[in-house]
């Protein structure tokens, strides 16, 4: 039952990423709603769940797209094993630490194209400090907004085990 | 932890094997199956919400549009009426001259239900698919000029590759001059995103700003004659014995709604274009 709603949340979070959120463009800056389900998710559970959230979110954004398959599947099963890492050193029911923690994994969310286009011979469509300057500062700060708007809904949910039943103790 | 550097080594080489892949697998179209529903409801809810901003941001700019668009309607009546007769006598001109009359391309209109919001790939979803006629390669237009093309197809929706992602090139001419040393290549700008240019160019290619880039037809994807883009400038290559224009695109790729899928029932096969 969990892993049907975290898909139908993934699908949820591609369709209004891809459509809705294009709306939300300030200087052609998009907010990637995946990464902040993913973040979320992974501080809901644990690093092993949150880098399987990771893969199959990252998997689904590849295919609906159309990216080279793993492109996004490797960055946001990184970003949730990392997340995951740090869901038992936070209170979760202390909705700032998963806003604050969004932000640098906003920042590694941006940064690991780069390093992925370099081996898989993908040229860069922005040079690196532009692409940072111009993206990077203001999706931070959408998925920091974002993830204070979600975030209590999916604690919410978890604490009645609807997302990670097996997980024994939901909140810290 | 192995676990995870396993996965992720096997994702590595995954990506790399499929940055010029062409087609997609079952799971991928019953993938795309499940979620283009889902993303042409969110559209169409999209669509509602900015028509909304639209309409309250200004009831007379839209009366002075619609003035506006009635004036270039009329115009166009004429000039369509005028490329009727052209095009009966062109016809005439081609049976005179032995030469095979290129037959009329069937459009297939279909809705933008979604666009990749990374800035890493450029590609929109459509709301046709195989079901509907549409097939891999297929060139995608707008009214304005061409926009790029089919990349995958489910039964139900269609990924399109656009032109300004750097995996796509097209074979390209100009529509000025028409010489045959003049097909270019215009590819996508990485310095300037959104822009596109046109490369291989030799330094005495009668090629100027202003001048209107065509595709060219070489290759078999894409018909001859869609409008690209307008040149804007012309740069020198850093060793200076090539040229390359730098291009606005003919169609504006921020605001893609309604695209028509190309399906030409007779194009040229020859080398010269496709995904690199």
């Amino acid at each position: 039952m969990g892993a049907i709603i975290i898909f139908l949340l993934l699908m949820l979070s591609l369709a209004l990423q891809g459509s809705l959120l294009a709306l939300v463009s300030p200087n052609g800056v998009h907010p990637d709603l995946l990464l902040v389900v993913v973040v979320a998710l992974a501080l809901l559970s644990d690093s092993k769940r949150g880098a399987l959230v990771g893969l199959v979110a990252g998997l689904m954004q590849d295919i609906v797209f159309g990216a080279p398959l793993g492109f996004f599947a490797s960055i946001k099963m990184l970003v949730g094993a990392m997340a995951g890492f740090l869901a038992e050193e936070i209170n979760r029911d202390f909705v700032l630490a998963p806003m604050l923690l969004v932000i640098p994994f906003s920042l590694f969310n941006d940064l690991m194209p780069f390093i992925l286009s370099e081996f898989a011979k993908i040229s860069q469509p922005f040079p690196l400090l532009q692409y940072l300057q111009q993206h990077s500062a203001g999706r931070m700060l959408m998925h920091f907004f974002i993830m204070g708007l979600i975030y209590p809904y999916l604690c919410r949910a978890q604490k009645r085990r609807l997302l990670f039943p097996q997980l024994e103790n939901p909140g810290k | 932890m192995i676990t995870l550097f396993l996965v992720l080594t096997m994702l590595l080489v995954l990506t790399q094997r499929t940055v010029t892949r062409q087609g997609i697998t079952v799971a991928e179209e019953a993938l795309l199956t499940v979620v283009a529903p889902v993303q042409g409801v969110f559209q169409r809810f999209t669509s509602s919400v900015e028509g909304l901003r639209t309409s309250i941001k200004g009831y007379q700019f839209l009366a002075a549009e619609n003035r506006r668009l009635q004036d270039e309607l009329a115009a166009t009546l004429a000039l369509e009426a005028r490329l009727t007769e052209l095009r009966h006598e062109n016809n005439r001109l081609r049976q005179m001259l032995n030469f095979e009359a290129r037959s009329e391309h069937e459009l297939i209109a279909a809705e933008v239900i979604a666009r990749d919001s990374s800035s890493w790939f450029q590609t929109i979803s459509i709301n046709k698919g195989s079901l509907h006629g549409v097939e891999q390669n297929l060139a995608v237009v707008t009214s304005e000029g061409l926009i790029g093309s089919i990349l995958a197809v489910s039964p139900v929706s269609s990924q399109v590759l656009l032109l300004t992602d750097n995996r796509r090139a097209v074979s390209a001419m100009v529509q000025r001059s028409r010489e045959p040393g003049m097909v270019g290549v215009v590819e996508a700008d990485a310095d300037l995103p959104g822009y596109l240019r046109m490369i291989n160019l030799p330094r005495d290619a009668n090629i100027q700003p202003g001048d209107t880039i065509i595709s060219s037809g070489l290759g078999g994807i894409y018909p001859q004659g869609l409008v690209l883009g307008y040149v804007l400038e012309m740069v020198e290559e850093e060793l200076g014995l090539l040229r390359f224009a730098l291009l606005r695109p003919a169609a504006n790729f921020n605001r893609l709604e309604e695209v028509f899928v190309v399906v030409p029932s007779a194009v040229p096969a020859q080398g010269g274009e496709g995904v690199f």
